[in-house]
């Protein structure tokens, strides 16, 4: 593999009522709009005896923007004391998952992921010809990763209802 | 022969209580299904103290034609296994409590039937055929539908132990 660079790092806490299933439905929908393709590294999932799930999840998903580029999201995800109620919405019962989410996401763009630059002379000419000959297309895929990284998390924390409304003059409710 | 060590999918962690007969059928039976050929490498099976320590090690293929083949491997490491009788939907069942570890991974055997093998120059030109005319043939189609192939199997596995799974990559190839 190339050499990684770490560009962006986002993270939320949550806590409350959530659908666990429609929660990793709308990364996996964003991810495959956004056609990334899957790596699901490790998924864990532990039952307590009192019923609580404790959830411990990394995805690696990544997506080649050309022969050179590639970006990674590094996805670690910890959901704690989940367990499953029964709420009632507009005259419904409604089943619902109720625990605390501890979400990261780092965004990775990997220059040069095939290793066909990996001597010395030729890792120091690749980057001296990305800082300045292709700083230009160099800096739309970095855009691009923290774009996208950026837009992953507020598709999360939109669905969790996170997001605070703003007024125009920077006030929040 | 490429890639040369196999390519690690998943890996499911779990501890709680669940089917293992059925999860150990089901998953035979996607294999048969999809008409791999099976084969049951390792069946170990140590009673300890605490519980019993199963280690199964599973590896399936399909020829995709005759030079390259699939290779599936799963592989099972279950510990402190008890069987215990739950009442589900008014009935008894045995079932298993344990901590169990599933790890997904795949590979594709180029010259299975060792036909480019036999002189130095049929080697030289079989590593010619991988390095170039095959070398986005191996990565795009067959190693990506393989992938997906095998990503298909964990998400069924997820599916049947109640774990965090969706199906929108299910359509992948």
């Amino acid at each position: 593999m190339g050499e990684k660079q770490k560009y962006i790092g986002k993270s939320f806490k949550f806590e409350g009522l959530f659908n666990y299933r429609d929660f990793f439905r709308i990364m996996d929908v964003w991810l495959r709009d956004k056609f990334f393709d899957k790596y699901e590294k490790r998924n864990e999932e532990y039952v307590k005896p009192d019923g609580t799930k404790t959830v411990d999840i990394e995805f690696t998903p990544w997506k080649k923007y050309t022969d050179y580029y590639k970006a990674v999201f590094k996805i670690e995800i910890m959901i704690s004391d989940m367990k499953e109620v029964e709420i009632e919405q507009n005259g419904q019962k409604v089943r619902l998952n109720k625990g605390k989410i501890n979400f990261k996401v780092t965004g990775y763009l990997i220059v040069d992921y095939e290793d066909r630059w990996n001597k010395a002379l030729q890792y120091f000419i690749r980057d001296i010809f990305d800082k300045f000959v292709n700083r230009a297309i160099t800096k739309k895929y970095h855009d691009l990763l923290i774009t996208d990284c950026n837009d992953f998390v507020n598709t999360l924390t939109s669905y969790l209802n996170m997001n605070a409304y703003k007024l125009s003059g920077g006030m929040t409710t | 022969m490429w890639p040369k060590k196999d390519v690690e999918v998943s890996v499911i962690k779990y501890k709680g209580i669940f089917d293992y007969a059925g999860l150990y059928t089901m998953m035979r039976g996607w294999f048969k299904d999809r008409e791999y050929d099976f084969w049951e490498r390792r069946y170990k099976h140590k009673v300890k103290e605490g519980g019993t320590e199963i280690e199964i090690n599973w590896e399936a293929w399909r020829d995709i034609n005759e030079l390259m083949r699939n290779w599936i491997y799963v592989y099972f490491h279950i510990w402190d296994y008890q069987e215990v009788e739950v009442i589900k939907d008014g009935q008894k069942k045995k079932m298993a409590k344990a901590r169990m570890l599933i790890r997904f991974s795949w590979t594709i055997e180029i010259d299975y039937e060792d036909r480019w093998q036999d002189s130095k120059l049929k080697r030289a030109m079989l590593k010619f055929m991988i390095n170039f005319p095959l070398r986005k043939e191996l990565s795009e189609p067959y190693g990506d539908k393989l992938w997906y192939e095998c990503n298909r199997l964990q998400q069924e596995a997820k599916k049947f132990l109640g774990m965090a799974h969706s199906d929108v990559y299910d359509d992948m190839w």
